[in-house]
């Protein structure tokens, strides 16, 4: 894959690469795959339990950025925010079909067997170390906030199944997943930034 | 008719919406109210953005999905005239905002070395602001993204027998390296991962990283070539008899 990337493509902004795709530059879209194609992925194969459906989520999710770039707003956000929001909407889509929750409550309580081929590391360090960090400031959440919000996230349950499920009332689980989300923001707001580290 | 949610309950939904955990007529609701209440607007701005570090994570894709996005770009490209061997056009797409952008980088050629050391000073500065927070192991994590950034920065790959990456390990010229765990499975606590220096014929133990690794900063000797991870009992071994679980080459 590198063998498509320019020399110097590597400094550029998402915003910029983003205009460039715009433009049909194909090696800027490249590079955003580059950049953020791990957490696409990643995401995508957290939540679902088939690699093909993780796949093709990860291939749509770039391919629409091609097809339709100007649904990204940099005033909105950063545009690895954009992409995993992307990714998460369309991996709750993919699970509400009962057969794909069934398969992947099934793989939960297999040991984990995926392996993933070595390739290049640039990025990972980054995604790493932040989602170290996230571990950390989840922990620190309060039990409630903490299981609502990953039920939600990562169950992809809508707020009134993790009520059910937590024998709690929906108001209560709303307010518990926007407290605590609001939380997480407060104490990872100075990652965000370090974690960014490129222009946007 | 359905008449429109009250303000506070719209507010309530921001957190669940942020998560796509609501119904779709409430993300609706959501999605109207937001087109013209700033405050809700920058609620959400900020909730989204929580959502996507829940959802920070790094898995290499195969590469057939690069190839497979790759063969559709030309498919997406209006089609040139059949009848005359015309080079491809390329109408420019509307992107709102670039309307009212007055500076914005466009990929003229290959960046300057100016531009190079600008980012990493900048990506510096960020992880700096950072660092004056609490907590010791936030610290470390930036002080591994700060290292990462520097120049001269390499990173090498722990990988186990299966060619799996269990960790990273970044190795900065001159300074201190940093491990950065990946998927090292947790031990009970009385066994510990321990870190060891090869060099020739001779390990050097480099550190003992606990049942549980963290991001953890290492000084690795110039004359170290490879390095092993290995389970031991805790507090860890002077010489290891175990083979490795991981192992990695420096130079």
């Amino acid at each position: 894959m590198r063998r498509h990337i320019e020399a110097g493509l590597e400094e550029v902004s998402d915003t910029a690469l983003v205009l460039a795709v715009s433009r049909w530059q194909e090696d800027a879209l490249a590079e955003l795959y580059r950049r953020h194609g791990g957490a696409v992925y990643g995401l995508a194969r957290r939540v679902l339990a088939e690699q093909g459906a993780a796949e093709e989520i990860a291939q749509e999710v770039f391919l629409r950025l091609w097809e339709d770039p100007s649904r990204f707003d940099p005033e909105r956000g950063a545009l690895r925010t954009y992409l995993l929001a992307q990714t998460h909407s369309r991996a709750v889509d993919k699970l509400r079909s009962n057969q794909a929750r069934r398969r992947r409550e099934e793989r939960d309580h297999r040991e984990g067997g995926w392996r993933a081929p070595p390739m290049e590391l640039e990025q990972e360090v980054v995604d790493l170390v932040v989602a170290d960090e996230v571990r950390t400031a989840v922990d620190g959440l309060p039990r409630e906030e903490r299981e609502a919000i990953q039920l939600a996230y990562f169950g992809c349950y809508s707020y009134r199944q993790v009520a059910e499920m937590l024998d709690a009332p929906e108001g209560t689980v709303k307010s518990r997943i926007r407290r605590g989300l609001g939380r997480l923001r407060e104490s990872l707001g100075a990652s965000v930034s370090a974690a960014e580290g490129r222009l946007t | 008719m359905r008449t429109p949610l009250p303000h506070d309950e719209l507010r309530e939904l921001l957190g669940a919406y942020a998560l796509d955990a609501v119904d779709p007529d409430e993300g609706a609701a959501v999605d109207a109210h937001v087109a013209h209440c700033a405050a809700c607007r920058a609620e959400l701005h900020d909730l989204s953005e929580a959502a996507a570090l829940l959802g920070t994570t790094h898995a290499e894709p195969p590469p057939e999905i690069w190839d497979r996005i790759a063969g559709q770009l030309g498919s997406a490209a209006p089609a040139p005239l059949r009848r005359l061997p015309a080079p491809r056009v390329a109408p420019t797409r509307r992107v709102a905002w670039l309307a009212a952008a007055a500076v914005i980088v466009l990929l003229a050629g290959i960046a300057s070395l100016g531009m190079v050391a600008l980012r990493q000073q900048h990506q510096l500065d960020r992880a700096n602001r950072a660092l004056a927070s609490n907590g010791v192991q936030q610290s470390l994590d930036h002080a591994a993204l700060a290292a990462a950034a520097s120049p001269g920065a390499r990173q090498v790959a722990l990988v186990d027998a299966d060619g799996a990456r269990v960790a990273t390990m970044v190795l900065v010229p001159g300074g201190t390296a940093y491990l950065v765990p990946k998927s090292m499975k947790a031990l009970d606590p009385a066994h510990t991962y321990q870190l060891w220096g090869v060099a020739g014929t001779t390990a050097i133990s480099l550190a003992v990283l606990g049942s549980s690794p963290a991001v953890t900063p290492i000084a690795v000797p110039a004359q170290v070539q490879a390095l092993a991870v290995t389970e031991e009992n805790a507090p860890g071994v002077v010489a290891s008899k175990n083979r490795p679980v991981a192992r990695a080459t420096v130079t």
